[in-house]
C-alpha cells in the first residue's frame, strides 16, 4: 500500500473492488485517499488545532452528538471515554480549519471506520480529505453542490432507467428529497455496514475524474452515482415494482426503506 | 375529543378517510423527529441529527372520519433552508416547533412562518405553533404566553409539548386533525373555484377513499 499514490494501480484497484481486509483498511484508506501526504506537508498543524480553545458555538453541538453518533459502537458508546475524547478533539480541530463550514454532523461518520487508533491527527486529514475531495462542497452554505449533484444524477437515471425516471418526474420528487441522506452521509446511514465499507473501499480507490460528467467543476466521483443509479433502478426500475408506489409517499417511503437484497455487498458490488 | 358529525349527515354511514401531508419544520435539536417518534411509536429516543427528512404515517380512526397523517420530519440545520420549500411543497399543515429553553429557536420558528406565508394562502394550511421540551422547564426562555400571543395574532394552533414526558404530543396532532376536517366541512359546504376538493386525487389536494 506504501506505494499506492494517485492514481492507483489495476492490481490496487482489483483489491479495492474486492474489499480490503479489515486489517489494513484504516491503513489503505490513508494512502488511497492521499490524507499520509497532506499530513506530511502540514506536520503539526493538527497540534496547533487541537491546542485552541475553539468555537464555543460548535463545541455544544459537538457535545451534544458525540455519543449519538455510534451507539453501538463500543469505542465510542462511554460518556467521556476514550473514544468520545477523541472524536471532540478531531473534530473540534476540523471546525478550526474550517470555519466556514464548522461543524456539520455528517462527515465525521467515516471517522467511525476509519480506525482513530491510527492516531488522532491521521484521522483529522482523513477528515479533511473526505471532505475536501470526495465530498466537496457539500458541508457548504445552501447545499449548492448537492442540489447540482442531484440534477446530474437525475439525468444519468434517465439513460439508466427511463421507467425509474419516468416514476420519479410524474410524481415531482426532486433527487434532493431522497438523496441527500445516501450522498451526504455515503450511504452510511442506509446500506449495511460490510456493504458500506465495501463502498467506500471503491470511492476512495476512484477519486481521479473518469468520466464525461466529470468535467464539472465540483468532481464527485462517479462510483458514488453508480451505487444510487443502481439502487433506483432496482427499486423503481419496473412497472411491476411501481404498483406499490402510487403515491409520492409510499414512493419516498420505498425509497427510505430499500429491499435487503439489494443493499447486500456482494450484490451491490457486483452491480456497481 | 373527536368532533361529532362534522362531515354532516349525508354521508352517514359512510366514513370517509383523508390523507394529510404533514410536515415538521423548525431548528435543529428542537425536538421535532423526537415528538413524531413519541406520536407513532410512543417512544422516547436520542436521535442522530436529520439528514434530508424522514417519514412516519399514522392513522386515526375518529367518529366521523379515518385521518392518516404522512409526517415529513425535516432536518432543522441552517443549511438545509435553501432546500425546504421542496419538503414542505403540497403540505395540509405544518408543525412549526420551537425549545422552550431556547429563545433563538422561537425566533427561528416566526421566520418559518414567513416562509410558509409566501408559499401557502392562508387557508390552505394549518399551521401550528408548537413549544417542545416542556420537561426542560426550569431552563424555560419562552413564556408559555409568549408563543400563546404569537400564535393568536397570526391565527395557529398553540400547544407546549414534550416528546421526552409524553406531554400533549397525541394532543396537537389531533387538534390538527380536528382543524383540517373542519376545513373540508367548511369546503364541502362552501365550494370555491380556489378551494381543493376533498376528492381531489391530484398532488395538493387530500386524497379522500372509503374505509
Amino acid at each position: 500500500w506504501g506505494g499506492c499514490v494517485a492514481p492507483p494501480t489495476p492490481q490496487i484497484r482489483l483489491r479495492c473492488q474486492k474489499g480490503i481486509p479489515p486489517s489494513l483498511r484504516g491503513r489503505a484508506w490513508q494512502y488511497l485517499s492521499g490524507s499520509k501526504v497532506k499530513l506530511e506537508q502540514n506536520i503539526g498543524k493538527f497540534d496547533e488545532l487541537d491546542l485552541l480553545p475553539g468555537d464555543p458555538k460548535w463545541l455544544d453541538v459537538i457535545e451534544r452528538d458525540l455519543h449519538r453518533q455510534f451507539p453501538f459502537h463500543e469505542m465510542f458508546v462511554s460518556r467521556g471515554g476514550h473514544g468520545q475524547q477523541d472524536l471532540f478533539r478531531v473534530l473540534k480541530a476540523y471546525t478550526l480549519y474550517r470555519p466556514e463550514e464548522g461543524y456539520w454532523d455528517v462527515p465525521w461518520r467515516h471517522l467511525g471506520a476509519h480506525p482513530l487508533s491510527l492516531g488522532l491527527q491521521q484521522a483529522f486529514w482523513c477528515l479533511v480529505q473526505i471532505c475536501e475531495k470526495y465530498l466537496p462542497g457539500y458541508y457548504s452554505e445552501k447545499l449548492e453542490a448537492i442540489q447540482l449533484d442531484g440534477q446530474i444524477l437525475f439525468s444519468l437515471l434517465h439513460k439508466v432507467s427511463p421507467v425509474a425516471y419516468k416514476h420519479l418526474s410524474k410524481q415531482k420528487i426532486d433527487p434532493i428529497l431522497y438523496m441527500t441522506e445516501w450522498f451526504m452521509c455515503a450511504f452510511s446511514r442506509t446500506l449495511p455496514w460490510s456493504s458500506v465499507l465495501r463502498v467506500w473501499d471503491m470511492f476512495f480507490c476512484e477519486a481521479s475524474p473518469c468520466a464525461a460528467w466529470r468535467s464539472l467543476p465540483h468532481l464527485s466521483p462517479c462510483r458514488d452515482f453508480r451505487v444510487v443509479l443502481v439502487l433506483l433502478k432496482h427499486t423503481l426500475g419496473s412497472s411491476d415494482k411501481l404498483k406499490s408506489c402510487q403515491g409520492q409517499y409510499e414512493t419516498m417511503e420505498r425509497l427510505r426503506a430499500l429491499s435487503p437484497k439489494i443493499m447486500q455487498e456482494t450484490f451491490l458490488v457486483q452491480e456497481v | 375529543m373527536a368532533q361529532k358529525a362534522i362531515l354532516g349527515t349525508s354521508l352517514e354511514g359512510i366514513c370517509p378517510t383523508y390523507l394529510y401531508k404533514v410536515v415538521l419544520l423548525g431548528s435543529t435539536s428542537v425536538g421535532k423527529s423526537s415528538l413524531a417518534y413519541r406520536y407513532v411509536k410512543n417512544d422516547f429516543k436520542e436521535s442522530l441529527p436529520t439528514v434530508g427528512c424522514s417519514f412516519f404515517t399514522q392513522t386515526l380512526k375518529l367518529e366521523v372520519a379515518t385521518v392518516k397523517f404522512e409526517i415529513w420530519d425535516t432536518a432543522g440545520q441552517e443549511k438545509y433552508h435553501s432546500v425546504c420549500h421542496l419538503y414542505y411543497r403540497g403540505a395540509h399543515a405544518a408543525l412549526l416547533v420551537y425549545d422552550i429553553a431556547n429563545k433563538e429557536t422561537f425566533n427561528r420558528a416566526k421566520l418559518w412562518l414567513r416562509d410558509l406565508e409566501k408559499e401557502f394562502l392562508p387557508d390552505e394550511i394549518v399551521i401550528a405553533l408548537v413549544g417542545n421540551k416542556t420537561d426542560l422547564a426550569a431552563e424555560r426562555e419562552v413564556a408559555t404566553e409568549e408563543g400563546e400571543e404569537f400564535a393568536r395574532t397570526k391565527n395557529l394552533l398553540f400547544m407546549e409539548t414534550s416528546a421526552k414526558s409524553n406531554h400533549q404530543v397525541e394532543d396537537i396532532f389531533m387538534a390538527i386533525a380536528q382543524e383540517l376536517l373542519q376545513q373540508e366541512q367548511k369546503k364541502a359546504s362552501a365550494p370555491s373555484p380556489h378551494g381543493r376538493s376533498t376528492v381531489d386525487l391530484g398532488e395538493s389536494g387530500a386524497r379522500m377513499g372509503c374505509c
